[in-house]
């Protein structure tokens, strides 16, 4: 049951909304001494693994923390330089954790961008009269589907290539937009869907494809919802700021975290 | 289920060898310009697919499909890129492609000393033998349906 990600594109190509829902992400720790064997290199901010293969550390994959603490792309937590401080013999014997590079924000509008191209060129190259755009796309570890509306909208959902279910998911996310941002009387069209109804999740609800929504918490202690002796109370353990119960779209009734 | 048409790609873009069988519709660009825009798009979706993809790629993109027809794609770690569309009814085809490449064009073409490589395939003997292995696959019918 694994959605990966869910991008909701306009009109002219560009990113109004993208939500994360579950990322399986191979990553590797390993404790190194110098002189390290791997070629790192920069790229795009980023230290990647430009040559050499071992244990699960792949060419392509990232620096994603030295010491268990996490890199700032091309900086270490402390602000030195990843690679300068890789190359310094005394920092060794140093652990470093390597793995698939997340996606920044802009790479996301950029890929989002570009399938909203390679979309219409699907199209264009058809053998057959009355082609619509890519609707489904296979590879061996994801398959995206792609869902055009009358109105040019594209709902892309990412997820693992054994899911079915996926179209009927697609046109409940037409609903849930429609819904949520269209009859919004503050939401202009085609412009970034702001998460008014803070953070969602992708889950499976009463036997349907379902989103799950939850309000937007205010700062400072907030009341989560629980009911202790039949009153609503702060409990301890909710204390923090994410609010624990979550609402279900599909039978608009709280859930229980 | 019937095949469309099929091409053959070099790793520097160059269109090796095209035929169709049932086309229905031309892009409604010249074909030189169509072949630079299918090998664009390929390239385009092999790199999208690398970033997008959640875990280590082994085989990367295989196939996309829309409401009429459906892309298979397979490529060497040469470089060769065979693209076959066909109809939707049509599942998993990697080891037809394979074939394709393997024992038609590494067989007839690149072991012919007579064939230059990296220009288009005129080989009349590679021509016959791809017509006649794709018209004797199992899905493909003499009928356009």
């Amino acid at each position: 049951m694994a959605i990966f990600s869910v991008y909701v594109v306009n009109k002219a190509g560009g990113l109004i909304y993208q939500l994360d829902s579950y990322a399986p992400r191979a990553e590797a720790e390993k404790t190194f001494s110098y002189p390290l064997d791997l070629l790192l290199k920069l790229h795009d901010e980023r230290v990647l693994v430009a040559f050499g293969q071992r244990d699960g550390i792949r060419v392509g994959h990232a620096v994603l923390a030295i010491n268990g603490m996490d890199v700032n792309g091309r900086y270490t937590a402390d602000g030195k330089e990843v690679l300068e401080y890789l190359g310094n013999p005394a920092n060794y014997p140093v652990s470093i954790r390597f793995g698939r590079p997340r996606l920044t924000s802009n790479e996301k509008l950029m890929l989002a961008s570009m399938f909203h191209s390679l979309f219409a060129i699907g199209s264009q190259l058809s053998p057959e009269q009355g082609s619509s755009g890519i609707e489904m796309l296979e590879t061996d570890t994801f398959k995206l589907h792609c869902y055009q509306t009358l109105t040019g909208i594209k709902f892309v959902v990412l997820a693992d290539p054994r899911q079915a279910g996926i179209d009927s998911l697609l046109r409940k996310i037409y609903e849930i937009y429609s819904d949520f941002a269209l009859k919004n009387p503050f939401y202009s069209l085609e412009m970034p869907i702001r998460a008014c109804r803070g953070k969602a999740t992708v889950g499976w609800c009463s036997g349907t494809w379902t989103l799950f929504t939850q309000p937007s918490w205010t700062l400072g202690p907030s009341w989560c919802g629980c009911f202790v002796g039949g009153r609503r109370q702060p409990c301890w353990p909710h204390k923090s700021l994410q609010p624990p119960r979550r609402l279900c779209s599909n039978c608009s009734a709280w859930q229980w975290c | 289920m019937t095949v469309h048409n099929l091409y053959l790609f070099d790793r520097n873009g160059v269109c090796l060898y095209y035929s169709e069988w049932h086309r229905k519709k031309q892009a409604g660009i010249p074909k030189e310009e169509e072949y630079k825009l299918m090998y664009g798009m390929l390239f385009s979706i092999r790199s999208f697919v690398s970033k997008m993809s959640p875990l280590d790629m082994k085989d990367g993109f295989l196939a996309f499909q829309t409401s009429r027809y459906k892309l298979h794609y397979y490529e060497t770690p040469t470089g060769i890129k065979v693209v076959m569309n066909t109809d939707l009814g049509v599942g998993p085809i990697r080891d037809v492609l394979h074939h394709i490449y393997s024992a038609l064009y590494v067989e007839l073409v690149v072991k012919n000393p007579l064939c230059p490589l990296g220009q288009t395939v005129q080989s009349e003997l590679f021509r016959s033998r791809l017509d006649s292995y794709v018209r004797s696959l199992p899905f493909f019918s003499a009928r356009a349906g």
